[in-house]
Parts: C-alpha cells; structure tokens; sequence
C-alpha cells in the first residue's frame, strides 16, 4: 500500500506517513479502473482519457434515465442530461483522464445511477443504489452527504415494509464503507483518513486540510464575476474558481425555479413532495443540504486549483437534480429554459477549447 | 410506457449521446491527441504541445 521511491513522483501529490509515500485519493476510481490495468499489462496503457469520456456519457444517461423513471417527456430529460453533461463544468473534467477529474467524473456517474436506481421499485434496485452511492464517495467523500438523505428515508419506510428489504439495500452500502474504512485504517490508523491530510500541502498549512477560516474566502472565490475586456474578451481567473452560477448555470436555473415555486406561483401544479420519491425532495430541505455541502466545500483549503469554472461544484449538481426530478413529470422546458441551457453549452464548449492554450 | 414513447425517449437519448460523443471526439482527437492516452501513473494534465487558438 505505500509507493516505492515515492518521491520521485513529486506531480502525483502523495500523501507522506511515517516516512513513507502513499496515493491519497479515495481508492474506488483505481478499483474500477483495475481491470484494464490486467487487460492492458500495466498502468501505462489504461487509456484514461478515453475512460473518464465514457463515464462522462454514462453519466449523461444515468441523468436521463433518472428523469426517464419519472416519468419527464423526451425533451425534458434530454434538457437535463445536456445542461448536466455539456453545459456544466463536466464537460470540462471528461476531456482529460487525471485523477483528479476522472474521480469528479466517476463520483457524478456513480451518484446518478444511485439515484436512478434509488427510484425503482424492487429490493435489488435498491442495493445497486446502494452500491453506486457508496462507491460515490469513495470517489468524491461529500457524496455521503446524498447517501445519508436516501438511507434516512429508507430507514422511515422500512418501519412500514419490513426489515428485509433494507437489510437488502444496505447490505452493499455496508460492505462497501467496510472495506473502505479498513483500507484507510490499515494505511493511516484512522477511518475516515483517505491520505489526504498527510499532503505536504496540507501538512504545511497553518489551518491544514479543512478549517472554518477557510470558509469566506473560498465563498467569495466562487462568486468573482466573467467580465469582458476592451478588446471584447472574456476574462476569468484560472485559479480556484469563479462564479459557480456562469460556469454550472443549473444552479442558477434551480434558483430562479426554487425561489418561483416558493413564492406559490406554482403551488397549483401538484405537491412538492410526492409520496415514493426516495430522497428530500422539499426545496428547503434540499436547500439546506445544498448549503452544508457548499460549506464543507469551501472549507477546503483549495476550491480545485488550475480550472475552468468551479470544478468542485459538479459534485453538488445532484442537489439541482434531486429537486428537479419529482417535478418535471410530463413537463418540457420554455424556450428561457433551452437558451440557458444553450449559453450553458457554448460557455463551457469554449471555456474547454479555451483551457487548451493557457 | 407505450411504443411511440419508448421510441421518442430511445431517439432523444441517442441525440443527447451522439452529440456529446462527436464533441468529446472532436476535442480530443484535434489538438490533445499528441498526449492521448495519460495514465494511472504519469496523470499530468493533459496538454497539447502547443496551444490554441493562436498558437
């Protein structure tokens, strides 16, 4: 588990433990990814790229599939799969195969397919939700925050239906926390540590990995406008984020959409939270998780570095989605909805072209 | 769900999926291609030799 003559791979950002070198990021993308590294004989010749692309475009169906499932028309989770995969910053994360973004992207694949299976209705749809969930955060840790919201409301209707078919659906959860937690504990003595902390980065900063002093700082990152300079150029920072809303406009979108809802506009349209639906899906409750999640991220000592837009809000799209899911049922988007979605797209089309030459 | 249904999801989806494919294709076979594939152990972003536009 730790890395011979580790640090002669200062670019890989390894955790360092008691003298020696260790990968630091959550290990579930180098599990998946293990099979090819047999088909192909070594590392050298997973192509990354190529598998971060599909899981990209897996994603985009799992978003489809979840709007599928309750019942949106054609156009409406075609909407949401486009906005979610080509008019965030995942467009972005899928063009390039590092481990920084394939486990972004992986994380977000593996969170909507534990939603779409979460929507279904037998026992064992339930335990791939489970397994696709946990296996999220073992990409991205803050997905535990969606997997706690679904198994909360698992556990309130189990009281109705029975223990079985929630043993059913958290026995993979379960299995899958185990072994991380005995990974972790094996390498670092602790848990919950995925290596991270012992980043000389972090091991190097007065406040360290997380801290509240972080908080504001970070916030105010994520709201620095895209402004345009004399000569008609776009002009954003390339490091640490920028306006979360101009790069992931979903956000902005769930915004306008919420805060319309709230005021009662559309309180004719049906109930907020229909009954079956397998997570929060009050706007205030999914506001709140929104919010903590947007907190814990900005309490991070980095918002991502070098990038387009702000990368670590892709793994907070779920929440958008989740409010956007039981209300969408045989509803298209207006023409508004298409021309965001449609500045989206080109935004983040140029933002990857543009990223190419800095 | 009924056939013509199934068949509006099933050409929606494949919309949505070619399109994003032909533009993964399209950006990753044009500049970046000369650093396809990168690898588990040398994930250095990857970045074309020179840059673009302009360069």
């Amino acid at each position: 588990m730790t890395i011979a003559g580790g640090e002669n791979y200062p670019w890989l950002e390894l955790a360092i433990y008691e003298g020696q070198y260790y990968q630091s990021f959550p290990p579930v993308p180098a599990v998946l990814l293990l099979p090819l590294v047999a088909l192909g004989g070594g590392a050298q010749a997973v192509p990354s790229n190529l598998v971060c692309a599909a899981c990209g475009l897996l994603a985009a169906a799992g978003v489809y599939g979840c709007f599928w499932r309750r019942g949106a028309a054609p156009a409406a989770a075609a909407y949401f799969a486009v906005f979610c995969a080509a008019g965030s910053n995942l467009f972005w994360l899928m063009t390039s195969g590092g481990v920084w973004f394939l486990a972004q992207v992986m994380g977000f694949c593996l969170a909507v397919w534990g939603v779409f299976w979460a929507l279904g209705p037998c026992a064992w749809q339930q335990a791939l939700a489970a397994l696709c969930l946990a296996a999220a955060v073992g990409c991205r840790p803050f997905y535990a925050l969606p997997l706690a919201l679904w198994g909360v409301l698992l556990l309130r209707r189990a009281r109705r239906q029975g223990q079985r078919r929630l043993l059913w659906a958290l026995a993979p959860a379960a299995l899958v926390a185990a072994a991380m937690m005995a990974y972790n504990y094996a390498r670092f003595g602790s848990v919950l540590e995925f290596g991270h902390n012992y980043l000389p980065e972090f091991q190097r900063a007065a406040d360290g990995q997380f801290s509240l002093r972080y908080l504001v700082p970070n916030l105010l990152n994520l709201l620095r406008p895209v402004t345009l300079d004399a000569a008609g150029r776009l002009q954003f920072e390339h490091f640490d984020g920028f306006c979360f809303f101009a790069a992931d406009p979903l956000f902005l979108l769930w915004a306008i959409c919420g805060l319309r809802a709230a005021a009662g506009r559309k309180a004719a349209r049906g109930p907020a939270a229909p009954s079956g639906f397998p997570f929060p899906a009050r706007g205030a409750a999914l506001a709140a998780a929104f919010a903590a999640a947007l907190a814990l991220t900005c309490m991070h000592k980095t918002l991502g570095g070098w990038q387009f837009g702000a990368r670590y809000l892709v793994d907070l799209q779920i929440y958008p989605l989740l409010w956007f899911l039981p209300r969408g049922r045989g509803r298209a988007p207006g023409a508004a909805a298409w021309g965001l979605c449609g500045a989206a797209v080109l935004f983040n089309l140029y933002g990857a072209v543009y990223m190419l030459g800095v | 769900m009924d056939r013509i249904t199934a068949r509006r999801h099933a050409a929606a989806l494949a919309a949505v999926l070619g399109c994003l494919a032909l533009a993964l294709v399209l950006y990753t076979t044009w500049p970046v291609a000369r650093c396809w594939p990168t690898t588990l152990t040398t994930a250095t972003p990857c970045r074309p030799k020179t840059g673009w536009p302009g360069a």
